[in-house]
């Protein structure tokens, strides 16, 4: 029921930001809605974390799987919510966007929301389908949102690529149904459990096209191309949502799917596929990194990296999907800090090109601390936990397969050097000398979202509550 | 009776996605992707008299309102609002194209896709048919410049995937096939207003003179 609460609250916010004018309506609708979100499932993670998961009616399922997903997306959703306000306020009084967008924006994120709460729920696969479908429906437009030829060329292409990746995926989920009929098998713990009768070559098609297909909504290289062009156009609390919520709902579907197709066939072709995609994912945002002239698209591609490290853990299994599990919750609080301040960086400087940016440390200081500080932790290093993870994936791909260990761990000394480059070409040099760029933050409500968030991630690097460590040793260990 | 019913389905729904490949005029390739949607009917009609099921009724029913009526009767709008009748060029010439058509059939035929085929069990050819389909309209969307025609494309691919669930024997409960109609409308109603958008941008549907995206 808790659960239900949660998504009807998003919907009540999605009517509102519809129906209602006023934008102080609309933004406290949100805020509460995403407030409430946040109490109510971190309610439901404790539950699931002391006394195991929790379902309803049979359609909707909070294991341990789901529950570490709800609060991922719960917590960024409050982030990102309470970023927005301010955030489109200054672009409102900028004249970038008119009162209509406003609207537009927190109706269809609301609906966007929902709909990750109820595909990371759902019991049976082809219910998170078509929830995951939804995601992609509602947040086309935002992608638009700045009503450019640039922008709508992005949002057609996340409408196309993500509709095949989609579609594809549905195909796979559609093999793996061969089980038993829909009827004798339709949730995702009854296909586990009969998975042993599950043909071979069909548990390795279908996973290949669950891996593809949803890969694309993860990111996966080659699948990503998307990704860069749709981070670098959307507006930033969308691009923290995307990054932080989307990847690891997309990430959890193929886990679940991966989890039947061990039981079917053992885990060497899965976690073969998984290392394939993690290293392809690694290498080429790497480079990209490297060569890219825009911080936004340089969000995306380090996103692109992240969702190739935890495949890479979860492929080399053991101490790595440990790692990989723990990476992807500071990945979910690190990212949407970093978008944060890069949004607070374009508001001031009306650009995401890099060469368009320079002395941000003068004039706006504590957003480029900020932003320093989250290129850190980013990129792994102490007391950041993603030092630890990124440290207990290499160390478990040393042991099972030292050449990829050794490729990933150059990797991610590449993207170090590369995302290092260019945020110091923006945050250490000298003063614009456009005078239009007036020092000073932009608002003090700007700052505070990526502040908690990396003071969240830096906290939960030594200390995990009891519950949340039980959720994620749980997931480490079933997947 | 149910068998030639089945046979006039898949060969309705064959003519259509090679016609959609040839196709030059975009009025023309509404026409066949409601073809195609049609023929979707005819399968889900066989299969209601093979099971007496008021649900695949429904499904048929939703299937006909949605694909066969609404999306022609929109696309049809949108090019005539725009008046984009050629606009549907492809990277591969008509000749390379139906070598690769036929390619793809060879290729589903090998020894790779035969623990897929063989799901069907009495139906293989079918289920061939299915396969074949949906690699025809990944190829759709891959050859095509038009963004009308990708989105024809992605259609193609949901329709072939329809077939490949009703030959399989895997189609969902009719909530959930609801659900997934539910989902195609919505994404269709967003294509139509997102092709509309980049015609009043950059004036064409070409997708290859979309270039604002470097950096």
């Amino acid at each position: 029921m808790l659960l239900l609460a949660i998504v009807l609250g998003f919907i009540l916010a999605a009517t509102v930001a519809f129906t209602v004018k006023k934008q102080q309506i609309i933004e406290v609708t949100s805020v509460g809605a995403s407030t409430f979100a946040l109490i109510v499932s971190s309610a439901i993670a404790y539950k699931v974390g002391t006394t195991g998961a929790v379902s309803i009616a049979n359609t909707f399922t909070v294991d341990a799987l789901a529950a570490l997903s709800v609060l991922i997306v719960a917590t960024v959703a409050f982030f990102a919510t309470i970023y927005a306000v301010p955030y489109f306020r200054k672009e409102s009084a900028k004249k970038i966007i008119g009162p209509w967008r406003i609207r537009e924006y927190y109706a269809l994120t609301n609906l966007f929301l929902a709909a990750m709460f109820l595909a990371a729920t759902a019991s049976n696969p082809v219910v998170a389908w078509i929830f995951l479908e939804v995601t992609t429906l509602s947040t086309a437009f935002l992608i638009s949102y700045y009503n450019r030829r640039s922008t709508i060329e992005a949002a057609w292409k996340y409408l196309i690529i993500n509709a095949i990746g989609l579609l594809l995926a549905f195909l796979g989920t559609l093999l793996y149904f061969t089980i038993g009929g829909s009827e004798n098998a339709a949730t995702w713990q009854e296909l586990v459990a009969n998975a042993a009768v599950l043909d071979p070559a069909i548990a390795k098609t279908a996973f290949a096209f669950v891996i593809v297909g949803y890969g694309v909504k993860i990111g996966f290289a080659p699948m990503h191309t998307w990704k860069p062009d749709a981070y670098g156009k959307s507006p930033a609390p969308l691009g923290a949502l995307f990054s932080g919520a989307l990847l690891p709902v997309a990430f959890a579907m193929v886990l679940r799917f991966k989890l039947i197709t061990d039981t079917a066939i053992g885990s060497t072709f899965s976690d073969n596929l998984f290392i394939i995609f993690g290293m392809m994912s690694m290498l080429i945002a790497a480079f990209c990194i490297l060569t890219s002239h825009n911080y936004k698209r340089i969000l995306a591609y380090s996103s692109i990296e992240h969702a190739g490290i935890m495949a890479l853990g979860f492929g080399f299994g053991g101490l790595g999907a440990f790692g990989a599990v723990m990476h992807m919750v500071y990945h979910s609080l690190i990212k949407p800090s970093l978008f944060f301040t890069t949004g607070n960086v374009l508001i001031k400087y009306n650009s995401a090109r890099i060469a368009k940016v320079c002395g941000t440390m003068a004039i706006i200081p504590i957003t480029s601390i900020l932003l320093l500080i989250g290129l850190f932790a980013v990129t792994g290093f102490p007391p950041f936990g993603m030092f630890l993870t990124e440290a207990s994936i290499i160390t478990a791909g040393l042991q099972t397969r030292p050449a990829v260990a050794v490729i990933a761990l150059m990797a991610i000394a590449l993207v170090f050097i590369g995302f290092f480059r260019r945020v110091n070409s923006m945050v250490m040099t000298a003063k614009p000398t456009d005078q239009s760029i007036k020092p000073g933050e932009s608002s003090p409500w700007l700052i505070v979202p990526p502040l908690l968030l990396l003071a969240i991630a830096l906290v939960a690097s030594f200390y995990m509550p009891h519950f949340l460590q039980a959720i994620i040793n749980e997931v480490a260990l079933r997947y | 009776m149910i068998e030639i019913i089945t046979q006039l389905g898949i060969m309705l729904l064959c003519l259509a996605t090679i016609g959609l490949h040839v196709a030059k005029k975009n009025d023309t390739e509404v026409i066949l992707y409601s073809m195609q949607s049609f023929a979707i009917i005819v399968l889900l009609v066989a299969a209601l008299l093979q099971n007496s099921s008021l649900e695949l009724l429904l499904i048929a029913a939703v299937t006909l309102g949605v694909k066969v009526i609404f999306a022609p009767i929109f696309f049809s709008k949108l090019i005539r609002r725009h008046k984009i009748k050629f606009e549907s060029h492809t990277y591969a010439n008509v000749p390379e194209t139906l070598f690769a058509l036929t390619a793809l059939f060879l290729l589903i035929n090998t020894q790779i896709f035969a623990p897929i085929i063989n799901i069907a069990g009495d139906s293989r050819e079918y289920l061939v048919l299915a396969l074949w389909l949906i690699f025809a309209s990944v190829l759709l969307m891959a050859n095509r410049k038009g963004a009308l025609s990708q989105a024809t494309g992605v259609l193609s691919l949901e329709n072939s995937i329809v077939a490949f669930g009703i030959f399989a024997g895997l189609e969902q409960s009719a909530a959930l096939q609801m659900g997934i109609l539910f989902d195609v409308s919505v994404w269709l109603v967003i294509a139509i207003v997102m092709v509309s958008m980049i015609y009043k941008h950059i004036g064409s549907l070409d997708v290859t003179k979309m270039k604002d995206l470097r950096g």
